[in-house]
């Protein structure tokens, strides 16, 4: 009977055999090989292509911070700060007699915050160009709060009560 | 007279194969035709694993360059004094942005944008006499006097329709000297991008 099978079947199923045998080696010793080192390259590409992209977004980010903070007056020019302000005030017409200073710790490596107390009188419209004026003159000046009062009864003018906040670049 | 039909005679066929032997032909056959197709399948699994080894090849070209271009800017940092794969100084990075963006935040609001506002909205009879903005938040803080409780009124119906303030609340009241109220008022500002 196996013999018969044999003699019937034997080359046919022999070549059957063959091919598999073919199309496992073939898996085994080319594609399989092949799509591992492929997905190995794939895999190290979007690594490098991540890490390039977290390097340009630090160096972005490195150098602006160094630009923008380097625009700011050092911890040393506190004094230059008032200058400024005076002379914004000079400029609307208005004087600035003392300014009180406290200074306030923040969550920066880079800064040193500085409060400034003052207080201004004048007629509103000085006062709010003086406002304007201030409020251009650095990004790391900023008007906390404001009080305004009545210079002197039936005046015309107003006194205002300014605080600033002054970011001072550390000086390292 | 009876009729004699004279035929050609017919061929004489026979077949002595059984059953079996036309079955075995057929898988005989299907036999080799699936090792046909398994050779053909063969020869195309290693044409593909030979494309998938260019294509390997071009993608590895690929990967050199982004590495190198990936080295390049690590360099380019290390120059600048920052070193990308320390995370203590990418932290300490975070941290600066951070800090920096808090007080550019802050130059986001403006005074003169708010008292502008605030003119166009405070009515004949109303004096304010303290602005205290959240820069933050946007919530500002407003103290005055009124001549009578129906300018209060004026004020916080002229805030709320002004379309620039919203949740006008009045915090707290009291009558002053000559009958005057003094009152506190807190309210949301819609700052404009500038």
């Amino acid at each position: 009977m196996s013999r018969g099978l044999i003699h019937r079947y034997g080359l046919a199923a022999g070549l059957v055999v063959i091919a598999l045998l073919l199309n496992l080696i073939a898996y085994a010793v080319v594609w399989a090989p092949s799509r591992a080192a492929q997905n190995e390259a794939e895999s190290q590409w979007r690594t490098a292509r991540e890490e390039i992209g977290r390097y340009k977004a630090y160096r972005q980010a490195y150098q602006e911070v160094g630009e923008i903070t380097a625009r700011a007056l050092p911890k040393t020019k506190l004094p230059d700060m008032v200058t400024t302000l005076a002379s914004l005030a000079k400029k609307r017409g208005l004087a600035i007699p003392g300014v009180t200073y406290q200074s306030e710790r923040i969550e920066s490596s880079d800064f040193q915050k500085v409060g400034l107390a003052f207080s201004i009188s004048g007629p509103y419209a000085d006062v709010r160009r003086f406002l304007n004026d201030l409020e251009r003159s650095s990004v790391f000046v900023a008007i906390e709060s404001l009080s305004l009062t009545r210079a002197a009864k039936e005046s015309a003018h107003i006194e205002v009560q300014l605080r600033v906040a002054a970011y001072l670049r550390n000086v390292s | 007279m009876a009729d004699v039909m004279v035929r050609e005679p017919e061929p004489f066929r026979t077949n002595f194969a059984s059953g079996d032997y036309d079955r075995a032909r057929v898988i005989a056959g299907g036999l080799y035709a699936a090792a046909f197709a398994g050779a053909v399948l063969a020869a195309a699994i290693v044409w593909w694993g030979t494309q998938e080894r260019h294509e390997v090849a071009a993608m590895q070209e690929n990967l050199i360059r982004v590495q190198q271009q990936s080295a390049r800017l690590r360099s380019d940092l290390q120059s600048l004094g920052f070193s990308p794969d320390d995370q203590r100084a990418v932290d300490g990075l975070t941290k600066r942005v951070e800090g920096l963006n808090r007080i550019i935040e802050y130059k986001g609001f403006s005074w003169t944008m708010l008292l502008n506002d605030l003119e166009s909205s405070v009515p004949r009879n109303v004096s304010l006499q303290n602005i205290q903005p959240d820069l933050k938040t946007g919530v500002v803080r407003l103290q005055g006097v009124a001549l009578t409780l129906q300018d209060l009124t004026t004020l916080m119906t002229a805030l709320e329709q002004s379309g620039r303030f919203t949740d006008v609340f009045l915090q707290q009241q009291r009558t002053a000297d000559r009958d005057r109220v003094e009152f506190s008022i807190q309210t949301t500002y819609r700052r404009v991008e500038r």
